[in-house]
């Protein structure tokens, strides 16, 4: 390798270039995280997709004791969802990389659950209504 | 192609295999998928800058297929060859305009395409574009891995002279 790649970038037009469009990205995707984060409200409705398909909705507001339930795939592999006040969350399923499971159980409204080998979303909303959320 | 070349893309290929086999070994960093150090696009990163572009690419292709087949997902398959395929693309064009000396910033942006890709990818299969939601979360890591990935590459090449490194 020749001599010029030994060295880390000087300052030059490219460096600078490449520097600020990464930090305009960093900038951008942590400052839409925070307003995220913030706006996040508790969780309110969860609403079950398989497929694309809504299967379940469940009022999260309104649990009277904790129960479990399963979601079969149609090739056989499930996911096995916990539901407590306020919160749900997979508690077990087949799938090789346990992602779901480790989310743990989700209080808050900011991220859908995803199980992607089944093709399984538990999207999240807080139950006021969408311009009062907004506004918050 | 040479029985040499093809011995040595071989080479690399189970290099980067190698290295991802591992890397999937560890535990997760985070509760969420996609937030992974990615080792194994060192390996690609440093066919761009020693090999070609068709080589860099012909093994993260084979990276990606023999992975699938050993994890025997195909699932993870489409998830790594879109994010791959993005991430490789991405790198190509950049690497085309700037050169070799940016490789570390090469690396960042290609990492955070490579996220980008995987997202794209899981709105598809989950019909759905509330995942988007992932979006910064996963920028934010790949900028971070991206970074260290093209540090190692960096210094790895800043190491060793032209004759102590493979050729294809």
């Amino acid at each position: 390798m020749d001599k010029s790649t030994r060295q880390f970038p000087r300052r030059d037009k490219k460096t600078l270039l490449l520097t600020l469009l990464i930090l305009f990205i960093l900038i951008l995707s942590a400052a839409v995280l925070l307003i995220r984060y913030f706006t996040a409200g508790k969780a309110g409705t969860a609403r079950i997709y398989q497929d694309g398909a809504l299967v379940r909705e469940i009022d999260l507001s309104d649990i009277a004791a904790p129960y479990t339930f399963t979601i079969t795939s149609t090739d056989g592999s499930y996911n096995t969802i916990k539901v407590e006040q306020g919160a749900i969350g997979v508690t077990d399923a087949d799938c090789p990389d346990k992602t779901c499971r480790n989310m743990g159980m989700v209080r808050s409204s900011a991220y859908p659950i995803s199980c992607l080998p089944h093709k399984l979303l538990i999207q999240i909303a807080d139950n006021d209504s969408g311009i009062d959320a907004a506004a918050q | 192609m040479k029985i040499r070349h093809m011995a040595m893309l071989a080479m690399y290929t189970t290099i980067a295999l190698t290295i991802f086999t591992i890397e999937s070994l560890l535990p997760g960093l985070a509760p969420v998928s996609g937030i992974k150090l990615g080792l194994s696009n060192i390996v690609t990163l440093w066919l761009l800058l020693y090999a070609s572009q068709k080589d860099a690419f012909l093994c993260l292709v084979m990276r990606i297929l023999t992975a699938s087949l050993i994890a025997g997902q195909m699932v993870s398959f489409a998830y790594s060859l879109c994010g791959g395929v993005f991430c490789f693309c991405t790198m190509a064009v950049l690497f085309r305009i700037f050169g070799k000396k940016y490789i570390v910033f090469i690396s960042v942006i290609g990492a955070v395409f490579h996220n980008l890709g995987q997202i794209l990818i899981a709105v598809i299969v989950l019909q759905s574009f509330s995942i988007l939601s992932y979006l910064p979360l996963l920028t934010i890591s790949g900028i971070a891995a991206g970074t260290f990935t093209g540090l190692c590459t960096h210094y790895a090449a800043k190491r060793l002279t032209k004759d102590q490194v493979w050729l294809p």
